[in-house]
């Protein structure tokens, strides 16, 4: 009887757990949809980088593996079994990096696809030997939509400043932003500047 | 989750650095531009203005035009202009025009460029003349259409002047059009002719000739033909340059064997030494501002360019590396070189900032080849050889677009391109 009294209860404590778990998860993943059903997604499709990229270099986590390997040093050289806990700060701080990284690499993977783009539109005027830029900030919707721009450091030559302002109204989208994670594009894409150079690449 | 935006939207006008994103290269293809056929502009079986004004642009290969038949319409005037029709054709530049006045005798011709990308009208333009300026109508429109879209001066009414040397015997002096057209002969000889030089009016050239049996330079007027040479001590005369103020022409002359650079004053006659080197000294060059001049000199063992001050005689090398620097020229800013950089035997016509050491080579050439640069800086010509036939090539700076203009028979050398009218 007794056992069966026990196996009785667990079972309700590991149901209502279950139920607990379930409904949290669910919740979570509610939130999310929300989230991204609040972005305007258009009609756009997305340029093929976007999926074909995986790999980018990532400089978090670079600086990060010198200090694991001479954690790990310290520890053989110490031979103490507090290994494992160094192991587990190891672990947090790969996961605080790789947040970190993932901001990197999306946002630097975005700025890559825009120079490109920017690239294949601006028809440079013609100059000889100089040195000039002019500096335009622009305002993006998350839909990739952008909303205004203007000319922010001229650069003194009305030719120079007129074909950069002329590539941004000829493009009018900058679809490359439309997946990006709504809080890296408000921190990074909602209003940037781009530079426009006569030389150097 | 809200918040959190909210929180991210409050603070990003805060931080202190803005994502900058640096564009650096830009397109590869050429701006596109469509010259509209211009309302009324058949005129008696001549060509057409648009026709012309198409030719120019595309010249030097510094656009791609649009055909007529894929243009989506005619328009003539403001009212009439959409610019979306133009953007689906990712056009950047239109030409339209209308010929008001049909009278033969007096033309009217209005014409507006617009800029498809920033959406305005960049040029509102007339003109006036009669049916037989038509050619130098159209040139007048090109120039005006050219300097509002790039910013710099147009060049499609300026002239060349080259020399022919069809065979082993025969040398000729020919002036044409910048486009090949309209070529005059201005003089023959049986002996070599070279080195052709404008004067800042394009009302004269001068030039070296060998018709005594050595290099003489003679200064011929071209309206109406009179040639006269310079006077000089030397047995041999080379290499003239008309300065751009007008009051000298620099040339280089050898006393004893030993070429120096000479200025010969065009208002007394009279000829002062510039260089005393016992190393070459030649090929000189004239500052934008008539106050310094480039000279190619191989006192230092190799040939390399120097500049010399006109005023001091003070003399600074301008080129460090390579081993063969030579046939320099000033860019209209004055700041910047244009020579023939060899390094290893391997020769390319190269720009040089007279500040920066670096030398920025654009196009592999052989070392015959003497360029000539445009008087808006932005092109250059140069003659070269393919097979026996010579013909001459050009290039943009930027190094986009490669053309050649057709010359007549025979082996075409040193082009040398008119400055701009007045």
């Amino acid at each position: 009887m007794t056992n069966f009294s026990i196996g009785f209860v667990s079972s309700i404590v590991i149901h209502t757990l279950l139920f607990l778990f379930l409904t949290i998860d669910l919740t979570l993943k509610s939130n999310k949809k929300e989230n991204f059903s609040s972005v305007p997604i258009k009609f756009i499709s997305l340029p093929e980088e976007i999926k074909t990229i995986t790999s980018m270099p990532q400089k978090a986590i670079k600086k990060l593996e010198p200090t694991v390997q001479s954690l790990l040093e310290v520890n053989e050289i110490l031979n103490k079994p507090e290994l494992d806990i160094f192991a587990q700060e190891n672990l947090n701080a790969d996961i605080t990096a790789s947040n970190l990284s993932k901001e990197n690499k999306e946002v630097q993977l975005r700025i890559n696809l825009i120079q490109k783009r920017i690239n294949s539109v601006w028809k440079k005027p013609p100059l000889i030997n100089q040195d000039i830029q002019v500096e335009i900030t622009i305002n993006l919707a998350p839909s990739g939509e952008i909303l205004s721009f203007k000319l922010l450091n001229s650069s003194k030559n009305k030719v120079f400043d007129d074909s950069a302002l002329a590539a941004i109204s000829n493009i009018s989208f900058l679809p490359e932003v439309i997946n990006l994670d709504r809080r890296y594009f408000e921190k990074n894409f909602r209003s940037f500047n781009l530079v426009f150079k006569s030389m150097g690449n | 989750m809200r918040i959190l935006f909210l929180f991210f939207l409050i603070l990003s006008p805060l931080s202190e650095s803005k994502l900058k994103i640096e564009i650096t290269q830009g397109s590869e293809t050429l701006p596109k531009i469509a010259i509209v056929p211009f309302q009324n502009e058949i005129l008696s079986g001549r060509e057409t203005i648009s026709s012309l004004v198409e030719a120019n642009m595309t010249l030097f290969g510094e656009f791609n035009s649009i055909k007529k038949t894929e243009m989506l319409s005619y328009p003539n005037s403001e009212e009439n202009f959409f610019y979306r029709d133009w953007r689906l054709l990712e056009v950047d530049y239109v030409v339209i025009g209308r010929v008001d006045n049909t009278d033969l005798t007096n033309l009217d011709i209005n014409y507006l460029v617009f800029d498809i990308g920033l959406k305005k009208i960049i040029l509102k333009g007339d003109i006036s003349g009669n049916l037989n300026e038509l050619e130098q109508i159209s040139k007048i429109i090109s120039n005006r259409a050219y300097q509002s879209i790039t910013g710099l001066d147009g060049v499609f009414n300026t002239k060349l002047a080259y020399i022919l040397n069809p065979n082993k015997n025969s040398y000729k002096i020919y002036i044409s059009d910048i486009d090949g057209s309209n070529e005059q002969l201005l003089f023959k000889s049986l002996s070599p002719l070279m080195s052709p030089s404008w004067s800042a009016d394009r009302k004269k050239l001068a030039y070296v000739s060998f018709e005594r049996g050595y290099p003489e330079i003679y200064i011929q007027d071209l309206l109406t033909g009179n040639r006269s040479s310079i006077d000089t001590l030397g047995m041999s005369n080379s290499a003239p340059v008309w300065s751009p103020d007008s009051k000298y022409i620099a040339f280089v002359m050898s006393m004893s064997g030993n070429p120096d650079i000479y200025l010969y004053n065009l208002r007394n006659k009279k000829i002062s030494r510039l260089t005393r080197h016992y190393g070459i000294d030649t090929e000189p060059a004239w500052s934008p501002n008539s106050k310094k001049l480039l000279f190619t000199s191989n006192r230092s063992g190799s040939p390399q360019i120097y500049e010399l001050i006109v005023s001091t005689g003070r003399i600074k090398r301008v080129t460090l590396d390579g081993d063969y620097n030579a046939r320099a020229r000033y860019f209209p800013n004055g700041k910047d070189i244009v020579l023939v950089h060899g390094n290893d035997g391997v020769f390319h016509i190269a720009t040089k900032n007279l500040k920066s050491r670096f030398i920025n080579s654009i196009s592999k050439t052989s070392l015959d080849e003497s360029p000539t640069i445009s008087p808006n800086g932005n092109i250059i010509i140069y003659a070269t050889k393919k097979k026996t036939q010579g013909f001459l090539a050009g290039l943009t700076l930027n190094g986009k677009s490669k053309f050649t203009l057709p010359v007549q028979e025979g082996s075409v050398r040193e082009p040398a391109w008119s400055p701009l009218a007045n």
